[in-house]
């Protein structure tokens, strides 16, 4: 055998192609017709309609919402009790123990004084420790997703946009049109035996026996030993089951009959699906904004951040693949219990303690992101990142409350960091998204994350967990 | 009517890809039901040529919904033994010979792995070019050559052990 030639080998298997006998009775109008009239429900293994493509975005969509949402709800509802049972106890401690200049909650206070009643203990204890900063550094409280198109090919099968989502391949004429030429010939030909002809009893086409639409319409393609062979076009009154079909065929039949015009092969409808725009390797840069909210080991959140930025990104491996970087500044607000904040870095007075603590902290945040695309080059396609940041605090602000031996103050610290604290590394992105194509504009983002710190941030060194729903647009560079 | 003309047509492309009769019902449904719901895109301007355009777009409605079918078990490499009863069965002297050796070809085919299976059945059978079914499949044009190399081989290797003389015959 191995002195067979490819081409024997191909045509062996051409052969066989057309004329195995293959049972053919399966069909089975009834569930067409059924799965027509009802758009009845897909073969659970077969293709997904687009609809339900659709659908099942949207599902996903708001399944990824969800915990956001869920989170938010929580943390808004924390935040209210939590508020509440500070302001109840808080004032009430403040009000009886510091009668006269001491105020539960103020804003840009200097530093405690010796107005502070005598009889606290270590009176001038707390002015040693907010005064560090207070009296002139007061800032402002901030807290409140069959051929090419038009080419021609005469005597060939066309094989135009098929069916929703499949995609239209461009096709070079030379090999195929030659190729599909022959095959058509050896269809037409009566002696050939494929199946068609054989079952189509010498009359191809739409038949259904009655009246001819065009019965000069006769032969057709290559011409050769077709005399036996009419292509009559007949369309009758169909039985009331087919009725769906016979409304799709005559509606294709009349138009397309009334014209003659030289042939063209059937137009193809682009697909943007099918023919992605973005090249598989390429730099795209963004900018995108989000809500931010931060969280001190679970607690409650009372106030939002903000996060604005730009993105760098490279893709690859066929767009499947990317790497991201780029510089968000990151206001973060948050709230914790004074228990998980170091105080090393704030001399309090003796016998004294934090009660809570609302912190405010401004810095750059410097992100290094692997990205998987889900479906690369889909007008909407789905990612994941996952990587990395580096964080530049340049300013903090605290506003806290500090208790002893039964009476609670608040100060107000602005911290002005004259180099800022870096934290290389030190936070772990994680994030699922999905990009739309916007046309020129570029793409839509909508990226839902979640910030984990591997250490404690800031001067009392909490692990600030954030989260968010990062929104911008992209754009594709080169 | 369209469907039960050309219904022998496309349940014979679907199952040289797909592994089983069943499976190529299934791909077939599938693909009429595309047919029917985009038929007003079919647009032909002459009416002589119509037949043709016709069992071209069949081809490649037929084919893509395969291929979609396929994608979705490229993971399933099990080679499944062709029942007797898909077989249509004649009893026509000389073309039922034919009939076998077809029958065997064919059960080489499909007992190629898919990836060279269908290369092979969309290079070799329906006359595309390496460009056009890397662009089709999402794989390189060097994967496809690669891959109807061998499934070539493969063939090669399964019809030596077959009777070559009833095969030379043939050619």
């Amino acid at each position: 055998m191995s002195n067979l030639k490819d081409t024997d080998i191909d045509d062996l298997f051409r052969r066989a192609s057309d004329k195995y006998p293959l049972r053919t009775d399966s069909a089975s109008w009834d569930r067409m017709a059924a799965a027509l009239e009802n758009k009845g429900p897909e073969p659970p293994d077969g293709p997904i309609a687009p609809e339900e493509k659709r659908k099942r975005r949207f599902f996903w969509l708001f399944l990824l919402l969800l915990p956001l949402a869920g989170a938010g709800y929580y943390t808004w509802h924390h935040a209210g009790n939590s508020a509440a049972s500070r302001n109840s106890t808080g004032v009430a401690a403040s009000t009886a123990s510091t009668p006269a200049t001491v105020q539960n909650i103020t804003r840009d206070r200097p530093a405690p004084t010796a107005t502070e009643p005598a009889s606290a203990p270590a009176a001038t204890a707390p002015a040693s420790a907010p005064a560090a900063t207070a009296p002139g550094g007061t800032a402002p409280a901030t807290t409140a997703a069959a051929t090419a198109p038009d080419h021609t090919r005469p005597a060939t099968p066309a094989a135009p946009e098929t069916a929703a989502g499949i995609p239209a391949d461009p096709r070079t004429q030379s090999g195929r049109t030659r190729f599909l030429a022959a095959r058509s010939r050896q269809h037409q030909h009566p002696g050939s035996g494929s199946d068609i002809d054989q079952n189509s009893t010498g009359t191809t086409g739409f038949s259904n026996n009655s009246t001819t639409k065009d019965g000069s319409g006769a032969n057709s393609t290559t011409g050769s030993n077709s005399a036996n062979r009419t292509t009559a076009f007949t369309v009758s009154s169909p039985a009331t089951s087919d009725r769906l079909f016979y409304d799709l065929q005559r509606a294709a039949i009349s138009r397309d009959f009334r014209v003659s015009v030289d042939v063209t092969a059937p137009t193809v409808k682009k697909d943007s699906a099918a023919k992605p725009k973005d090249k598989p390797k390429h730099f795209y840069a963004g900018i995108f904004g989000s809500p931010d909210l931060s969280t001190v080991k679970m607690q409650s959140v009372k106030s939002v951040g903000t996060t604005f930025g730009i993105i760098l990104g490279y893709t690859f491996k066929g767009g499947r693949w990317a790497v991201e970087t780029g510089a968000y500044l990151d206001r973060k607000k948050y709230y914790t219990e004074g228990e998980y904040f170091s105080t090393q870095e704030i001399p309090l007075p003796a016998n004294s303690w934090l009660t809570d603590v609302d912190g405010t902290c401004y810095m750059w945040e410097i992100p290094l992101n692997a990205r998987y695309n889900f479906n690369p080059g889909a007008k909407t396609s789905w990612f994941a990142t996952a990587g990395l940041s580096t964080y530049l605090m340049t300013h903090e602000k605290y506003t806290y409350g500090l208790d002893w031996t039964g009476s609670t103050t608040t100060y107000d610290r602005n911290v002005n960091l004259k180099k800022p604290s870096q934290y290389p590394f030190s936070i772990i992105n994680l994030s699922a998204g999905f990009e739309k194509r916007l046309g020129k504009i570029g793409n839509l983002r909508v990226e839902p994350y979640v910030r984990l710190p591997l250490t404690g941030l800031g001067t009392g060194k909490l692990p600030i967990m954030s989260a968010g729903v990062n929104i911008g647009i992209t754009r594709q560079l080169w | 009517m369209l469907y039960d003309q050309y219904y022998g047509l496309c349940i014979k492309i679907a199952f040289r890809y797909v592994n089983t009769y069943e499976q190529a019902t299934e791909v077939t449904h599938d693909a009429y039901l595309k047919m029917f719901r985009s038929f007003s895109r079919f647009e032909v301007r002459d009416k002589e040529k119509v037949e043709m355009l016709l069992i071209g777009w069949i081809r490649r409605v037929v084919i893509n919904a395969a291929i979609d079918y396929m994608r979705k078990e490229m993971n399933n490499t099990q080679s499944y033994p062709i029942p007797e009863h898909v077989w249509e069965h004649k009893d026509d002297g000389q073309s039922s010979d034919n009939s076998v050796l077809y029958k065997e070809l064919i059960a080489l085919v499909k007992a190629l792995p898919p990836a060279y299976r269908i290369v092979f059945n969309l290079h070799v059978i329906e006359g595309y070019s390496h460009p056009e079914i890397a662009k089709m499949l999402g794989i390189t044009t060097g994967t496809s050559k690669s891959n109807l190399s061998k499934a070539r081989a493969h063939l090669q290797k399964a019809l030596a052990a077959e009777n070559s003389e009833k095969i030379l015959c043939q050619i």
